[in-house]
């Protein structure tokens, strides 16, 4: 049995500037697969917050209909593509609407495929699978939008268990000011055990607005899946 | 609860880091004047900003006889003051390279999550060190090369060769101050740029990218075939 989590809140410079939460997040549970999508728009861009929200349908629609063991590329490929041809029918550009991708794609037994393109962090209770580099700075990302390269991608797998229950999707806004992503995952994954989503996603909405980063600016979003004992 | 306990408390820095020239020659025609008047401007301009999303931090490394940190990387609102530059010696370049390598390298001082620094390098005359290597090893690191970087040639006699080869900034060419009020200038203009990379509402994005539509070209084995 899986245990779905996932919130969204708006940034404080978003709010002062009177736009819109550029963040989307969504999901979908079948009776064989299930899936997490975190898409952060990118800030400057003039219809970030269309791009992320588009990319979140597009995902969801493509990965509903394709097979958990087609080869990655070609699943990027497809809802890449999707995405394109969905801003074209808005008359939007591509790179007016920039997004960075994070995605888990799992079966209730708890195997998953993960796919990132663009800054957050993909992590487990015992790994993060996030390529990262020491040498980067917080600034330098890429999306669906100015990425056109598969090498831009990180892609994998892995599985859920009993010593690792959980899967966490979060964006910079949210990783870039967390200190140990997998103890973070775990603590949540803890926290969330013995309550409702709805509560949980109530503490974390609070947690957000009152994030203790100084001049934290960024959307926040999250999204979790945890394997749970209870059948 | 304890899940804050795993969110930093410390804000993302945008660090702004100066190489300064403080050679003898910076001390004719009040070049050296200009140079503590205008860093103590931007300071306190920095430290004025109310309404930052990034902390900008300030750094100031010296060459003038040798090189040294003058100030370590330093919140700009916690700089109560700026001891005054001295302008004495040769231009001992590679050695400031090599201090500016390890501050930026320095994984404590400059952490991954800082947003991508600013280093300007300001010169009014030719390296009197055997500066290549260091130089070289400078603006080729990996950290060196995601940070922008910006040149102040100062007065007739500045490598301009050496100048030109440290700014990346394709916005920005090398700057040319023939006077010391043209020192100013080029400084009212990085606080102007910095600060407001500071408020904007991305941060996090590269200084003055010029965010062009992505390239057409021929497309390459990684390459998606996307119709864009």
């Amino acid at each position: 049995m899986l245990k779905l989590i996932k919130t969204s809140v708006i940034g404080p410079g978003h709010i002062s500037d009177n736009l819109p939460n550029q963040d989307a997040i969504g999901h979908f549970i079948s009776n064989e697969y299930w899936a997490i999508v975190v898409c952060d728009g990118m800030g400057s861009r003039i219809h970030a917050d269309i791009g992320s929200i588009i990319a979140i349908q597009s995902i969801k629609a493509v990965l509903k209909k394709s097979d958990f063991d087609a080869p990655s590329k070609t699943v990027i490929a497809e809802f890449y593509q999707h995405w394109l041809n969905t801003l074209k029918q808005h008359a939007i550009k591509p790179n007016d609407a920039v997004t960075t991708v994070l995605i888990a794609w799992g079966d209730h037994q708890g195997r998953f495929r993960f796919f990132q393109l663009g800054d957050g962090v993909i992590c487990t209770t015992k790994k993060n699978y996030t390529k990262t580099s020491i040498d980067e700075f917080s600034n330098l990302t890429t999306g669906l939008g100015l990425s056109k390269q598969y090498g831009d991608w990180t892609v994998g797998h892995g599985a859920l268990s009993a010593q690792d229950k959980a899967i966490l999707l979060m964006t910079d806004g949210i990783s870039e000011d967390i200190t140990e992503h997998c103890e973070f995952t775990e603590a949540l994954a803890t926290y969330s055990s013995n309550k409702s989503p709805r509560r949980v996603k109530k503490h974390l909405k609070d947690m957000f607005v009152s994030w203790p980063t100084p001049f934290h600016t960024d959307d926040k979003s999250l999204a979790m899946v945890i394997l749970n004992d209870k059948k | 609860m304890t899940l804050k306990k795993f969110v930093a408390n410390k804000p993302r820095a945008l660090p702004v880091i100066i190489l300064a020239d403080t050679s003898g020659s910076m001390s004719i025609d009040g070049k050296i004047n200009s140079l503590n008047q205008s860093l103590k401007d931007m300071i306190k301009s920095f430290a004025q900003e109310g309404r930052s999303r990034a902390e900008i931090n300030v750094a100031v490394i010296t060459f003038g006889g040798q090189a040294e940190v003058h100030l370590d990387l330093t919140p700009a609102y916690q700089i109560e003051q700026l001891e005054e530059l001295q302008a004495t010696g040769g231009t001992p370049l590679g050695q400031a390279c090599l201090l500016a390598k390890e501050l930026i390298e320095n994984k404590e001082i400059l952490p991954s999550r800082s947003y991508r620094p600013v280093i300007i390098l300001l010169s009014d005359g030719h390296p009197t060190d055997n500066y290549s290597s260091a130089f070289n090893e400078l603006i080729n690191s990996d950290r060196a090369k995601k940070a922008t970087r910006l040149a102040l040639s100062i007065g007739a006699d500045a490598d301009d060769s050496v100048l030109g080869d440290f700014n990346n900034d394709i916005e920005a060419p090398l700057f040319y101050a023939k006077n010391a009020s043209d020192i100013h200038r080029f400084f009212r203009a990085v606080t102007m740029s910095v600060s407001n990379h500071s408020k904007s509402q991305a941060p996090n994005e590269p200084m003055k990218l010029d965010f062009a539509e992505v390239a057409e070209g021929e497309l390459v084995e990684d390459d998606f075939e996307l119709d864009f």
